[in-house]
């Protein structure tokens, strides 16, 4: 086993422990995980840095695990010939921990709308009794994916107009949308970013064009109902919009 | 396409696939660890004593194996390599890895959570280990293990019957902290063999879902044969672990017929894009097309039947 194979097992091992470390303490893991998994996360930055122990004990060891064994997992049959550097394998260990560390990170927005569609009706389920209790809340308090469950499960939706929404979400303009109308959005994620699907309500506002698309905006108004691709949808009639900061956890969870 | 249109794209790439990689990764170690631990701790003859030399009977037993192991798709292969050459049948091995993501604690109390106690539940467990045995059991016919099995995975010791034969008795006097670390010193190897196939699948599956509108996919949802069909291919494509895909499964149950939606569950967890390239560090090329054929073939008519058949 090559010996600077080994102590790049030890590098890479730990760059990944303390990558997942610090996006724990920083937040930025709320971009790619729900948050209900971060005791997962918190034991995987914990086993790599177990794991690189156990390399780096082995690199310290000259790498033989013992004399006697010799099922070997990798292919060569020589146990003291020295060994290619298999680069390969680095750079494939090596790519998750560059992808994190080089591309900034960034919870999906409107691009990705563009690319995995708005849905209207996905995860908007919920199981067993949870479901009474998500409908019994006040209208203010609602988040968006609230409002589209309420929606969705409501006989009528006629029985909404008057309402008033407070939300909060990113601007997403599709090219269908008049000036005056933008979709108030954000992503849902169950399990991890791949999964995610954006929800979104209708806001109608006279200055829409000039909002910045993917900006954080804080929405208030009546809620009436709209259409969308033929589609019954929350409309809100903004009576105002103010920017707010990208919220900590972007994500909605169902 | 602009720069920053560009980065864009690649940003929204990125995300997806550390996701898909920050998720699997803490389960592809618990999946190392475990087989560290079972190559240092567990001598080949516990097995001989367990399992049946009948290989169809150890198919069963190969199915049913999972509930002990708690692991999900990415860290039931590297333990199943080393059940292998631990001289666990090839039929137990094949029905373990394929049954393993779903029969175990975790993914049965998720799926429980998600759709509560019913067709769903028992239809995935049930039918999930109908599945594995019965390609473990196709298995069976197969009498050579290095027709199956990539040459470095071949069971220490084979006789000339292709049966294994049971060594001397060898005590291992090594003490504990030693054999942990060698323990240790195995999961990191595996980690870095089994992880390139995590990496690759991840970027694969990435890639697909940063480049394929989900509409398209998605416009196909009520027919008996081609919701299954559309499901089917969703379940390779998201790749997601077997522990939480009931949610995302949850998802398509105002849309899906349920026959889709439990091959969604079924085949999930068997098969997709990285586990895929995981079993190819294991098995041979036409060991792999069988273990990948033969669930899809009784997923996609499992969940047809249902449509066509019940009214769940």
């Amino acid at each position: 086993m090559n010996k600077y194979y080994r102590w790049t097992q030890v590098i890479i091992m730990l760059a990944f422990g303390l990558y997942l470390a610090e996006r724990l303490w920083s937040g930025a893991v709320f971009f790619y995980i729900n948050e209900r998994f971060l005791p997962l996360i918190a034991f995987g930055a914990l086993g790599a840095l177990v794991l690189a122990g156990g390399a780096l004990w082995l690199a310290r060891q000259n790498n033989e695990y013992d004399h006697h064994h010799h099922d070997h997992d990798h292919d060569h049959e020589h146990a003291h010939a020295p060994q290619r550097f298999p680069l390969g394998t680095v750079l494939l260990a090596a790519l998750p921990v560059l992808l994190g560390v080089l591309i900034p990170a960034r919870p999906l927005g409107a691009t990705a709308i563009d690319q995995k569609g708005l849905n209207m009706t996905g995860p908007l389920t919920v199981s067993g009794g949870a479901a009474a209790t998500k409908l019994e809340i006040a209208p203010e308090k609602r988040t968006i994916l609230d409002w589209m469950r309420a929606f969705n499960y409501a006989a009528d939706p006629a029985e909404f107009t008057h309402q008033p929404a407070d939300v909060v979400g990113f601007v997403y303009r599709p090219e269908q949308l008049a000036d005056t109308q933008f979709l108030v959005s954000r992503f849902v994620v169950t399990c991890c970013a791949a999964d995610g699907s954006a929800v979104g309500l209708l806001v109608e506002w006279p200055e829409a064009a000039g909002l910045e698309e993917n900006g954080w905006v804080r929405v208030r108004g009546p809620v009436s109902v709209g259409a969308l691709d033929g589609r019954p949808i929350p409309l809100i009639t903004a009576a105002s919009i103010e920017p707010v900061p990208q919220p900590d956890q972007p994500y909605m969870y169902p | 396409m602009t720069a920053t249109a560009f980065l864009d794209q690649f940003s929204i790439f990125s995300t997806i696939f550390l996701g898909i990689f920050i998720e699997a990764a803490p389960f592809l170690m618990l999946g190392t660890l475990a087989s560290g631990l079972v190559e240092v701790f567990l001598n080949q003859n516990d097995f001989s004593r367990w399992v049946s030399r009948n290989p169809f009977a150890a198919a069963l037993v190969g199915g049913l194996l999972g509930i002990v192991f708690p692991v999900c798709e990415c860290g039931v292969v590297p333990l199943t390599r080393r059940l292998i050459r631990k001289g666990l049948p090839i039929s137990a091995s094949v029905a373990f890895l394929l049954s393993a993501p779903v029969f175990n604690l975790i993914v049965i109390a998720s799926t429980l959570a998600a759709f509560g106690p019913g067709p769903v539940l028992f239809g995935r467990i049930g039918l999930s280990l109908l599945i594995a045995v019965a390609t473990g059991a196709v298995f069976a016919f197969e009498k050579r293990p290095e027709r199956l099995l990539l040459a470095q995975n071949l069971p220490v010791m084979t006789g000339a019957s292709g049966a294994l034969e049971i060594p001397l008795q060898v005590v291992d006097r090594t003490p504990v902290p030693q054999k942990l670390r060698r323990g240790l010193g195995i999961a990191v190897d595996e980690f870095f063999e089994m992880g390139r196939y995590l990496v690759f699948g991840g970027l694969l599956a990435a890639l697909m879902q940063t480049f394929i509108p989900q509409s398209t996919l998605l416009s196909v949802s009520a027919g008996p044969v081609i919701s299954v069909l559309v499901l089917v291919a969703l379940a390779v494509l998201l790749s997601i672990c077997s522990t939480v895909d009931a949610f995302i499964a949850l998802a398509f149950t105002g849309t899906f017929t349920t026959g889709s939606i439990l091959a969604f569950l079924i085949f999930g967890p068997m098969v997709d894009i990285k586990s895929t390239l995981m079993f190819l560090g294991v098995f041979k090329r036409r060991a792999v097309l069988y273990m990948i054929l033969l669930p899809l073939l009784m997923s996609v008519l499992a969940g047809v039947f249902i449509n066509l058949n019940t009214t769940w």
